[in-house]
């Protein structure tokens, strides 16, 4: 799909794959089995599997593969899980494209209009109270992000609530260009409780490199601290 | 309904309900007497919008200007309807969106890449 979007769009996709590093015995058998039940088509059979087994492009690799990819990997990664087809892309510049292919397509985006308070009207239309005008709509679709929760209680609709969380991302200088190859991972881990939300080392389009994020709770949905310790 | 001391404990709640079976959203309304969220009165601007009276028609309105809304503006443009996309800040893809990082991989396998961040690297 973001191929075919990029090329339509005119953003950049870049495709340089994932690599997930193991450093465990453990780690490495986990992988064999996958690998199997990807190669014998057993793994379609188990259900959380099947999304897995259709991600084309998987690579198993060895220590030597492994140093070779990805010389400056610290201590001794014992093997590799390479996902070939992962694309990065550049956020900003995506949404950016999508707002102007809208736009010259006929939809009109106001900005610096908040929304304040959604009222139902009798002929079963929303008339959304904005702070500029009240604009009546047949159909609201609620894609506020982080304040999605508080939109939709605006229509008594009271489905979730959602726990903000900051994180903080170390953004690299280009000159460091070719330090890594492709964003590299250790195996996960799904405890919560640490402050990471994953990650480690990833990469712009442009070829800056990233590392982290962090993750912190925060009861402030609008909060962009960034503390030392994330750092 | 409650309060705790700790911000993390109203978090931990939420996670202990979302975590029993069959439990696929959970409202948290616990407060903590950690952080005060301060909720400010709209409704003096909103009774001065209503005065106004300037009322405009959509056919289709979607609320947030980041990656989700401007795609789903994309997607619905093709069909002829009018429609309006609001965004409460100076420009599109200001908060979540522009902040973030983007990895997709063909077929989407998820959170395979969730990890401790314990790689590290060679100083040179």
């Amino acid at each position: 799909m973001y191929t075919q979007l990029s090329k339509d769009l005119g953003f950049e996709l870049k495709r340089p794959g994932s690599l997930v590093v193991f450093y465990k015995k453990t780690e490495v058998l986990i992988a064999r089995l996958l690998k199997f039940l990807k190669v014998t088509g057993l793994g379609h059979l188990i259900k959380p599997l099947r999304q897995f087994m259709k991600v084309p492009g998987l690579k198993w690799l060895n220590e030597t593969e492994v140093n070779e990819l990805e010389p400056n990997l610290k201590g001794r990664p014992i093997g590799g899980f390479w996902m070939t087809t992962m694309g990065i892309v550049e956020p900003h510049e995506v949404c950016m494209a999508f707002a102007e292919n809208a736009v010259e397509n006929g939809v009109e985006i106001k900005l610096e209009t908040e929304v304040l308070d959604i009222e139902k009207t009798d002929d079963e239309k929303m008339r959304v109270i904005t702070n500029h005008s009240i604009i009546e709509c047949k159909y609201l679709i609620n894609c506020a992000g982080v304040w999605a929760d508080v939109i939709a209680e605006m229509v008594d609709d009271r489905f979730y609530t959602i726990h903000p969380r900051r994180g903080a991302i170390a953004i690299f200088d280009k000159s460091r260009k070719g330090f890594i190859n492709t964003p590299c991972g250790v195996v996960s881990n799904t405890d919560r409780t640490n402050n990471t939300k994953g990650g480690g080392a990833s990469l712009t389009p442009e070829g800056n490199m990233l590392w982290g994020p962090t993750v912190t709770d925060t009861p402030f949905k609008d909060e962009k601290t960034v503390e030392p310790q994330d750092l | 309904m409650g309060m705790v001391d700790l911000w993390k404990e109203v978090v931990e709640a939420g996670h202990l309900a979302a975590g029993v079976k069959g439990v696929k959203n959970v409202v948290n309304d616990i407060i903590s007497k950690e952080f005060e969220i301060e909720k400010t009165d709209k409704s003096g601007k909103i009774q001065e919008v209503k005065n106004n009276g300037l009322i405009e028609l959509s056919d289709v309105l979607i609320i947030g200007g980041g990656v989700s809304g401007c795609a789903v503006a994309r997607a619905l443009s093709q069909y002829e309807l009018n429609i309006l996309l609001v965004e409460k800040n100076s420009d599109i893809s200001e908060e979540a969106t522009k902040a973030n990082i983007w990895k997709h991989t063909s077929g989407n396998i998820g959170k395979t890449r969730n990890s401790e961040s314990r790689i590290e690297f060679k100083r040179q």
